[in-house]
């Protein structure tokens, strides 16, 4: 063995596998003893092979894991014997090894279970993932959220109902801040994305313009340096102080705390970096801030240097927080608001002052003005819990099974007093080993799934984090922990039901009692899967009707092509005129470049940016207002517009070249407003007069097709009208380029941006987008509706039609003898096979019915969602009902073969 | 009075036999030699943390020594708790016994 005595590896240490073991197997207390006790056997058998294998079987015991569980202090009586209580540890750890024992001998068992219920928890959790940053969880940093308020202006209109403004004036900020007593504090921000430094070099940075209350009244405290203060927020301060998020401080200043005093070019102005915000907090909304600005410091460079900013209403540009004082409701402190608001006498935009004000909620999603991204998720995660259900349909139906063909193992271990308990215990422990694997996996699917659902519901926008958090997590692994045990403690129940004395008996012959029960319960479970698909296939179909609506909605001009590009150029100190020629030049530029077909300019930024002016029509006191908007949204563009954008005109003749300056005074309007000023009459040759009175009226020289520049694509058309640019320059705005290309669209976005910047010295980043990304948030609702539907609606009659195979399938291996004898005395096959079928599509076919119940009483919330389609048309209903039907008939025709080519002669032999 | 598993007796043996050396792995080793019972280590604490438990047996931390990689060693003795249950199963034990020699000696035949 050793001779010699010479001292082997082994005395002077245990090896490395088994001090892992130990460590991993043994409790503390007693680690070390064991060791030295192993370590001294070791030596006493001589260190030698044996001994290794001795060691080896000291080191993997399971009573090594059980010794861990017999802590100290526990009640004597909870171990005393073999026979204890259900939830002794020991008989918990042993439970644990039977039902990895079981698992790992019927590996596919365990994948039927666990491959869809990852993939429906994956499905689910990611949705909860979006739902809970849109809807539950309030700004991180964000002390006491639930007293922080956001202020809207709600109006009442004829036509569109009930609608809320949550951009304000600024004389809104200073009303409340006088007036409103239930409000702590008021705080109101104003987000954009100005130039960061010059040049090539230059990017677009996310800034938010603040007032010195923002960071108080979060409850923010500063991680580096300090806020601003009041004293900083004014205009042309000699030292504008701003305040970096900690990723833009950790990303673009190397993350030193010498970064404070640094100075950043930002727009126009040199501010000095005096602070920086805690980790995670990158303003209230969903576009997280990278930088923040004094407001009266900054808001010259995006607003421009307009005093009506400041005393009017004119411009609602900015967003108000409030802190509501202890103990005051939100409907307490909008009634105090709306008397704040009544306060200001001089509304442009709400002269008869009829309009209140409401504390929202800080989520935008919460709030009463609503959001469609955010409906849609809560009905994806909706629908994701129907599929969750329908798969735990499934999961019972499997175990159901399962248990019928472990009937005899049961029944014995019952007969010899195993205890209908501890039946049910092992059952469990089983369930949930195999939740918590599916649990892991839904988490990869997260991973996987995630970041496509983010990208389909809020494209565009950077996350701070990624798609699995702890909350998601949790989700997901409780859900599954839910699951299982809600699946086994039933199937349990059920398995203890068994009646032992007749299965014992009806053991040997092959025919096993009591079976009928368990086979209506699956086929109930199948019907109530295929009344699940039938609601999430009827879903699917009304976002896949309602995508195409949308996406085949004529939005009056041609989308395919288009870029829109503009500079901050106010920001680096260019004068209107300055801005003008530079624009002016740049579409010279772009006019003659290859690859580019149409180039013009316009003010308007389709979906993103519009404008109104008093408009008059001389004799006429009042003009007809447009719903929601006020007046119609002006335009001005230069002639070779139309063609750029492939408007369509209708009548009359276009803006040409020859309308400039000094010219007679003419505009373009579109459809929309000729039908609401001259309705039925015909408008071309009026004149309608745009601002002041003192300016000339215009006259309608065109009619153009309506085009959808503003608001939601389901709504009607904005009335809108166009000037010629150069008539145009009295309104003081600065166009912006719009050209399109041939090719891709995407790929010729940064060279435009490249070209623009380099046709003058020291410009501002560009902003150059292709105009169907503006558009894409549109229709997002729809299109993820569509395809999410879609995926959980085609999964769930996936599931379906295998859970009705199986009980088919059961039920014609069970009843083989049957159908053999039945052959024997002359059956005909089909006969044999059309009961099989029948029965599986009758299932199926009650399902749908149900499920048409429930799709009509889910319809009246659904509808609204939806872009003008009714959800219980015949076609949609009758489509999905054929589509599960042949799902239930492809899932029949296996078993009814099998039950109809049963040999008569080997089943009697088998007998 | 304590029941007694017929593992639990024999680890209380092995402590009384091995007196002032009776730690986990000389309990084992004398189990295996005397006893014949192939157990694990696991399974011999889990015995001695039952009998301390239900305070027939008792167990100190004795010193560390070069020979088990310096690894302190914990020492088990009876309880007098202990040894008057062990004494009392052999009375019964023996009491049962007595009478049915012929079993014993026939073997199974």
């Amino acid at each position: 063995m050793n001779p010699g005595g010479r001292p082997g590896a082994t005395e002077e240490a245990l090896p490395g596998w088994a001090r892992l073991a130990l460590f991993l197997l043994a409790p503390p207390h007693l680690r070390q003893v064991i060791a030295g006790d192993l370590l001294a056997g070791v030596r006493r058998r001589g260190g030698g092979f044996d001994a290794r294998r001795w060691l080896r079987r000291q080191c993997f015991s399971a009573d090594l894991l059980a010794l861990r569980f017999l802590r100290h202090g526990d009640p004597p009586d909870a171990v005393s014997s073999k026979r204890g209580p259900i939830m002794d540890r020991v008989t918990i750890l042993s439970d644990f090894r039977q039902a990895v024992r079981r698992i790992v001998r019927s590996p596919r068992f365990a994948m039927t279970v666990i491959l869809p219920l990852a993939l429906g928890l994956g499905v689910g959790a990611s949705l909860f993932g979006l739902v809970d940053r849109l809807m539950l969880r309030p700004p991180p940093g964000v002390q006491d959220p639930d007293r922080v308020v956001r202020m809207g202006i709600v109006t009442e209109g004829a036509t569109f109902g009930r609608t809320i403004a949550s951009s304000l004036a600024w004389i809104d900020h200073t009303a409340l801040a006088e007036h409103a007593r239930s409000l702590q504090a008021v705080a109101s921000y104003f987000t954009f994305r100005p130039s960061l430094g010059r040049g090539p070099e230059a990017r677009s940075v996310t800034l938010t313009l603040a007032t010195p209350s923002y960071f108080s009244l979060l409850g923010v405290r500063p991680r580096l340096g300090r806020f601003f203060v009041e004293s900083e927020n004014i205009r042309g301060g000699s030292a504008v102080p701003c305040v970096a998020s900690s990723r833009f401080w950790r990303g673009t200043l190397g993350g030193d705390e010498g970064a404070l005093g640094t100075t950043l070019l930002v727009g126009s102005l040199a501010c000095t970096l005096v602070g920086v915000a805690p980790s995670g907090f990158e303003g209230v909304d969903l576009q997280p801030t990278e930088l923040w600005l004094p407001i009266r410091a900054g808001a010259d460079d995006f607003m421009g240097d307009d005093s009506r900013l400041w005393t009017t209403d004119r411009s609602h540009w900015i967003r108000i927080l409030g802190r509501l004082q202890p103990g005051v409701s939100r409907e307490a402190a909008s009634a105090d608001a709306t008397l704040a608001y009544r306060s200001v006498p001089d509304r442009h935009r709400d002269p008869d002052l009829s309009g209140s004000m409401v504390a929202d909620p800080i989520l935008a999603a919460q709030g009463s003005r609503g959001d469609s991204r955010a409906d849609t998720a809560t009905w994806l995660a909706g629908g994701a819990l129907g599929l969750l259900l329908l798969i735990c349909a499934n999961l019972a139906n499997l175990f159901v099974a399962r248990s019928l063909g472990r009937r005899r193992e049961t029944a014995m271990r019952i007969a010899l007093g195993g205890g209908r308990l501890r039946l049910f215990a092992s059952q469990m422990m089983e369930a949930c080993l195999l939740a918590l694997a599916a649990g892991m996996l839904a988490l990869v699917v997260v991973l996987w799934v995630g970041p496509v659902a983010r990208d389909t519901l809020l494209p565009g926008y950077a996350w701070a984090d990624g798609p699995l958090d702890l909350r998601v997590a949790g989700v997901a692994i409780g859900l599954a922990f839910g699951i299982g045990a809600l699946v086994a403690g039933l199937t349990a129940l059920h398995a203890g039901r068994t009646d032992t004395a007749v299965l014992l008996r009806g053991a040997g012959t092959g025919q096993i009692a009591g079976s009928r029960g368990a086979r209506r319960a699956r086929l109930l479970l199948v019907g109530f899967q295929a009344a699940l698909s039938t609601v999430l296939l009827i879903a699917s179909a009304g976002f896949v009707l309602s995508f195409r609506r949308a996406a085949k909605t004529d939005i009056g001009f041609a989308i395919d092509g288009l870029l829109v590009a503009d500079l901050p150029l106010g920001t680096v100190g260019y004068d209107l005129a300055r801005r003008w020629t530079f624009y002016r030049a740049a579409d010279e530029r772009f006019s003659t470049m290859a690859g580019v077909t149409g180039a013009s300019l316009g003010y308007t930024d389709p979906w993103y940016s519009n404008r109104n002016e008093r408009l008059s029509v001389p004799g006429r006191d009042s003009l007809p207002s447009v719903p929601r908007y006020g007046t119609p949204a002006f335009d001005a563009v230069t002639a070779d517009y139309l063609t750029t954008m492939g408007l369509r005109l209708r009548r009359g003749r276009w803006i040409s070249e020859t309308d400039r300056a000094g010219t007679a005074p003419v505009m373009v309007v579109n459809e929309a407003l000729a039908r609401l000023y001259w309705p039925g009459a015909e408008a071309l040759g009026r004149c309608i007069r745009v601002g002041e009175d003192s300016l000339p009226c215009r006259e309608i020289i065109g009619v153009v097709a309506n085009q959808r520049f503003t608001g939601r694509i389901e709504d009607e058309a904005i009335a809108e009208y166009y000037l010629p640019l150069e008539q145009a320059r009295a309104f003081e705005f600065t166009p912006r380029l719009f050209l399109r290309v041939e090719g891709d669209p995407y790929a010729m976005a940064p060279e435009v941006g490249r070209i623009l910047q380099s046709l003058e010295p020291d410009l501002p980043a560009a902003h150059v987008r292709v105009l169907q990304t503006q558009l894409d948030p549109l229709l997002a609702p729809w299109r993820l509706g569509a395809v999410a539907f879609s995926a959980l609606g085609a999964l769930a009659a996936i599931i379906a039609g295998l859970g009705l195979f199986s009980v088919l399938a059961y039920f014609v291996a069970e009843r083989g003898n049957e159908f053999a004898i039945r052959a024997a005395l002359g059956a005909l096959p089909s006969q044999i096979a059309r009961p099989v079928v029948g029965q599986g599509l009758a299932v199926v076919g009650g399902g749908v019915v149900v499920g048409w119940l429930i799709a009509s009483v889910l319809a009246r919330w659904l509808e609204p969602l939806l872009f003008d389609v009714r959800l219980l048309q015949p076609g949609v209903l009758l489509g999905v009902g054929t589509g599960l039907a042949l799902c239930a008939l492809a899932a029949g025709i296996e078993p009814a073969r099998r039950a109809a080519g049963r040999d008569p002669v080997e089943a009697l032999r088998a007998q | 009075m304590e029941t007694l598993g017929g593992l639990q007796q024999l680890v209380m043996l092995a402590v009384v036999r091995l007196g002032p050396e009776a730690d986990g792995g000389h309990i084992l080793d004398e189990l295996e030699r005397v006893a014949g019972r192939k157990v694990t280590i696991g399974t011999v604490y889990v015995t001695l943390e039952r009998l301390e438990r239900k305070g027939l047996a008792k167990s100190w931390l004795g010193a560390a020594s070069p020979s088990r990689g310096g690894k302190a060693r914990r020492f088990y003795q009876l309880s007098p708790a202990g040894k008057l249950a062990l004494v009392e199963h052999r009375r019964e034990f023996l009491r049962m016994w007595s009478g049915v020699e012929a079993v014993a000696d026939g073997g199974e035949g």
